[in-house]
């Protein structure tokens, strides 16, 4: 299982998964570092965290995860490796269980990234405009804590994507549905039954009300976990003709 | 090792209400070169994917050295190394770095990689990306990848398929060569019939899902009616000569068509002939023995079937 999975990363070299998985989180930090240097800003880093995290788990995490399960479904579609892979004499739900381990844990290196260039955009205000440095103590623990969190709720929604993305050839489906979930998780994010939308679960690990938060990581990481596998046997299973 | 090397039992598939192959026993003998023959929609890429295992069939077996691709898909697979149509290749990464992911995942040496480089004469494209590749670099990097831990059975679907003249003759070499090189069986599916008249030991030809020819190519040509096109100054004065010198006459849209008699020696049967004819007065203007060819016999192969239905 472990040279599938390594195969898996091989995978990504020079891909545009790769460059994604830079780019969201990326754009995350820019925007922190862009609002920083306003004038008459000055944030304790517990806010200036908590901004970042929440633009990554309101928008940036359900639209990346879209976007990536696309990229990492086309990667096989585009030049029909899936029938090169499926003859191979490997256990077939070793080549789609690793595929969604790799998916796992590039959302979790971005999210990491994210904390990071967030951490990075903070101390970049201080040296650039020192009037608008985060003030307080930098407490990344706690933060990398809410990040994990907020990773771990987003397990059913990558599993749902995951899913799409590999089932069908097409990545319409995929991005339907993906555009679809993230536009009502935004629209709905008041709403008490949106913690049960996979694509608002992530977001909801930050609500001030425990019931939500803790609902949104065990509904988003127990049923994702079964969602995952499900999707792992029934796409191996399946004949591709 | 069983002594045929790919073998089905009546294997059949159904898409719907559509039957794409129906009740096959293909029989590939072991280190032989099998050409797998049939107009488009034959159902050969159906078999091919069964055979590979990507698609089960909805009746019969498949055995790839006498194991079961159903029952023992992993250990049938094993046994096989193959071209697709489709090469499904991944064009961000070099050519080493797709050769090197079936590598890692079959767990065979790192220097089975250069091997199989080396034996398709890719060493100098390896670290190209396959993005930047032609489509005959690709099919030879697709068949570097097919002969990875020399397997025993190569399947190949339109290996030439996209080559140029070049190309095409040196796959042809190839692939004629493989069953004394490497011992492996070769079923090689391809639409060319001149080129795997050239290559092939043995046939296999798909009509409509059913397999209406299989056999040594040579015995299945020795079957074929020989036969003399013939133009002379009097064809009505040969025809009547021919059939007294106890010749037949063979159908012919365009002209006088002399059936042989033995199917052993042409040239004196025809010099015969021709001595018939010129010792009769007659001036022979041209006197062409036909060969027997894998397009007549596929030919014939597709009017038995079609008279059939």
């Amino acid at each position: 299982m472990l040279s599938v999975l390594r195969t898996e990363l091989t995978k990504l070299n020079r891909s545009l998964a790769l460059l994604l998985a830079l780019a969201a989180p990326g754009l995350v930090g820019l925007f922190l570092l862009l609002n920083g240097l306003r004038d008459g800003q000055q944030l304790p880093w517990e806010i200036w965290l908590a901004t970042g995290s929440g633009i990554w788990a309101f928008f940036m995490l359900p639209m990346s995860v879209t976007a990536l399960t696309a990229l990492v479904g086309q990667a096989e579609h585009a030049p029909r490796a899936w029938d090169h892979l499926r003859t191979l004499p490997v256990p077939r739900w070793w080549i789609y269980g690793a595929k969604a381990v790799m998916v796992l844990t590039v959302v979790a290196l971005m999210s990491a990234l994210t904390l990071a260039l967030a951490v990075t955009a903070g101390g970049l205000v201080g040296v650039l405009r020192p009037g608008n440095a985060p003030t307080g103590s930098l407490d990344v623990l706690t933060a990398a804590g809410l990040m994990m969190r907020i990773a771990l709720a987003s397990v059913l929604m990558i599993a749902i994507q995951f899913f799409l993305a590999v089932r069908f050839a097409s990545f319409v489906p995929g991005l339907v549905l993906g555009i679809a979930g993230t536009f009502f998780s935004v629209v709905a994010t008041s709403s008490r039954i949106g913690v049960f939308l996979p694509w608002q679960m992530p977001v909801n690990i930050m609500a001030s009300d425990s019931w939500r938060a803790q609902t949104a990581l065990g509904l988003g990481l127990g049923l994702g976990l079964v969602a995952l596998g499900l999707s792992v046997a029934i796409l191996a299973r399946r004949d591709v003709a | 090792m069983s002594a045929t090397a790919i073998e089905t039992e009546t294997l059949s598939r159904r898409f719907g209400p559509r039957t794409a192959v129906d009740g096959i026993c293909l029989r590939v003998p072991e280190r032989s070169v099998f050409g797998f023959l049939g107009p488009n929609g034959a159902g050969k890429t159906t078999t091919i994917r069964m055979l590979l295992g990507l698609l089960q069939p909805t009746g019969g077996r498949a055995r790839l050295c006498g194991i079961d691709v159903t029952r023992d898909r992993l250990r049938a697979a094993a046994q096989v190394g193959c071209l697709l149509e489709a090469h499904g290749f991944y064009p961000n990464l070099s050519g080493r770095e797709n050769l090197d992911l079936t590598r890692r995942l079959r767990r065979f040496d790192s220097s089975e990689t250069d091997r199989v480089l080396d034996l398709t004469d890719m060493r100098h494209h390896a670290q190209d990306r396959v993005g930047t590749y032609s489509l005959g670099m690709r099919q030879r990097l697709g068949l570097a990848r097919a002969m990875m831990g020399r397997p025993p059975i190569l399947i190949l679907d339109e290996p030439t398929n996209g080559l140029d003249p070049d190309g095409i003759a040196e796959m042809r070499l190839f692939l004629s060569d493989l069953p004394d090189r490497s011992g492996a069986t070769v079923l090689v599916s391809s639409h060319l019939l001149g080129e795997v008249e050239q290559i092939a030991t043995h046939v296999g030809i798909l009509q409509a899902g059913q397999l209406s020819v299989q056999g040594r190519l040579s015995d299945l040509l020795a079957d074929q009616t020989r036969a003399i096109d013939l133009a002379t100054s009097d064809d009505a004065r040969a025809r009547s000569l021919a059939l007294a010198a106890g010749f037949d006459l063979a159908d012919s849209a365009d002209g006088l068509r002399i059936r042989l008699k033995s199917r052993d020696d042409i040239r004196a049967e025809a010099a015969a002939l021709n001595r018939a004819l010129v010792e009769a007065g007659l001036d022979v203007h041209r006197l062409v023995p036909r060969r027997p060819s894998l397009e007549a016999l596929y030919r014939q192969s597709a009017t038995r079937l079609s008279e059939a239905a």
